[in-house]
């Protein structure tokens, strides 16, 4: 039996698609399944998490595998395996201002809001910027606008709404993408069964 | 008495039964190393961080010089046994706790409780440690056929890559071997469809036939074979892992590190290394048994 980890945020509809068109069934098992967080189908047994929680999910072997976004698997520093990049979903990391607006904070951190505490402030350092993080849940980019931060870090991916709300990318971070991941444990011990799941989503060997 | 927590969060306190069979059995399993001609080594909770081989607390004494609380056992006693070496051979055991900021291993406190073995200048190298590691498991009551042994060469993964880029290895591309994600590497990386297949089979965990010539590693993959084959007589599970460790591994040579199936938890680890001395530098091997997961790792 393999425990597979599946977002129920906006990755889910494209990889029960994505899984469909190579014979794994998800779409059948997930709609008879109601509002059960736990479905079982054959070997697999499926748990539906917030999409943050799944990367934590498999780092501690409570699943085996999962699907994440690369944004949750490196903010919550899971160490875990990304084995497959799947092929949806895909989007980017950006610093964001006001339009026209420059990144600049004269004699202070540049304060930087953002849902990714960590991953923000590494990408920030890796940039040699000094930069302190407001972490918010939700409409970060606003954050940005309203003069709560100077900049936000957010995921853009077709830009339109930072053009609808005075916004605009001023840099990519992080090129983002859905991974299928698995614990190292469950790696080594079911292998096999690991590898089958990559076939189904599309992997090549 | 409304007292604080006794022990920062994320250690653990050993009560009553739990520390009585703990204390049991490590005393069996230091029997049976003095019996094999082991000597029983204290080594220092404290040493001096004078450089980056201490890698994590680190305060000042009263004279203003750096002490680190020990994170690991074996360059610790390296350092400590290395000048009494000479020309002869030595085979020292040790148990006690490490401390690290933060767990380095999966599932594992920062603290953790040690058992190991060092030989310096002795024949057996890291397959006779492998040997002994699976041997102090099983008289700690683990079940060996509930294991998985995960073996590897230091710089394996770095010379596959100098191999199939033609380059040093960079950190960002052992990064992405380490997690596997081949998908990311080929595209920082472009190889050749047959070298990229081979590379897909190898960080998937296929047999290494299907990719070991292709990537310049067949006399490696032999050798681990070799391993493989007598721990699949004992009933033992394994596999090469191809995937380099983190930066800062010691080992220089085979290494391994044994799984369990119930704590899906490293259980124990070691490897061959060589130390400087004198008279150069001398072989050396070790292991070393995580105590309190390997008593998780016990069948009721």
């Amino acid at each position: 039996m393999l425990t597979v980890a599946l977002p129920k945020g906006r990755l889910l509809d494209p990889l029960v698609e994505l899984a469909g068109r190579h014979g794994l069934a998800l779409g059948e098992a997930l709609a008879s399944a109601g509002r059960q967080l736990v479905v079982e189908m054959g070997d697999l047994r499926l748990l539906l998490l917030k999409d943050a929680d799944v990367p934590v999910y498999v780092e501690q072997g409570a699943a085996d595998c999962g699907i994440a976004g690369l944004d949750q698997v490196l903010d919550r520093e899971a160490d875990v395996l990304r084995l497959l990049r799947l092929p949806f979903g895909a989007c980017r990391l950006c610093l964001i201002t006001r339009q026209g607006a420059a990144v600049r904070a004269q004699g202070r951190p540049l304060v930087l809001a953002s849902k990714y505490l960590r991953l923000a402030r590494l990408l920030a350092e890796k940039r040699g910027l000094n930069a302190t993080v407001v972490p918010l849940s939700g409409s970060v980019e606003l954050a940005a606008r309203l003069g709560l931060a100077d900049a936000a870090v957010d995921l853009v991916e077709t830009g339109r709404t930072l053009r609808e709300n005075g916004l605009q990318p001023v840099e990519e971070w992080l090129a983002v993408s859905p991974y299928l991941i698995a614990q190292r444990a469950a790696f080594f011990w079911k292998g096999n069964e690991v590898r089958a799941l990559r076939r189904g989503l599309g992997g090549l060997e | 008495m409304n007292a604080p927590s006794p022990v920062p969060s994320g250690v653990l306190a050993l009560v009553g039964d739990l520390a009585h069979q703990q204390r049991e059995i490590e005393q069996v399993l230091l029997d049976h190393l003095l019996d094999r001609g082991f000597q029983l080594v204290h080594l220092p909770v404290l040493e001096y961080a004078h450089d980056e081989s201490v890698g994590g607390y680190r305060f000042v004494d009263q004279a203003g010089r750096l002490v680190g609380v020990r994170t690991d056992f074996t360059p610790l006693a390296a350092r400590m046994l290395a000048p009494c070496l000479g020309a002869g051979s030595l085979a020292v055991c040790y148990s006690g706790e490490v401390i690290r900021p933060r767990p380095v291993r999966l599932r594992q406190l920062p603290e953790l409780y040690q058992l190991g073995f060092e030989t310096y200048g002795l024949a057996g190298g890291g397959e006779g440690a492998l040997d002994l590691t699976l041997e102090l498991l099983a008289l700690a009551g683990v079940r060996l056929a509930d294991c998985l042994v995960s073996i590897s060469l230091a710089g394996l993964g770095e010379r596959v890559m100098r191999r199939v880029t033609g380059r040093p290895p960079v950190p960002e591309l052992v990064e992405l071997l380490r997690a596997r994600d081949t998908d990311t590497f080929l595209e920082l990386a472009p190889l050749p469809a047959d070298a990229a297949q081979a590379l897909r089979a190898a960080l998937l965990g296929l047999p290494a036939g299907a990719w070991a010539e292709e990537l310049g590693v067949a006399a490696e993959a032999a050798r681990v074979a070799h391993v493989q084959a007598r721990l699949e007589t004992a009933g033992v599970v394994s596999n090469l892992d191809l995937a380099p460790r983190l930066a800062g591994s010691y080992y220089d040579g085979l290494e391994f590190t044994v799984w369990g199936r119930a704590t899906q938890a490293v259980l124990a680890g070691g490897g061959e290394y060589r130390i400087e001395v004198d008279s150069g530098m001398k072989e050396a091997a070790g292991g070393c048994v995580y105590l309190g997961v390997a008593l998780e790792e016990r069948p009721c």
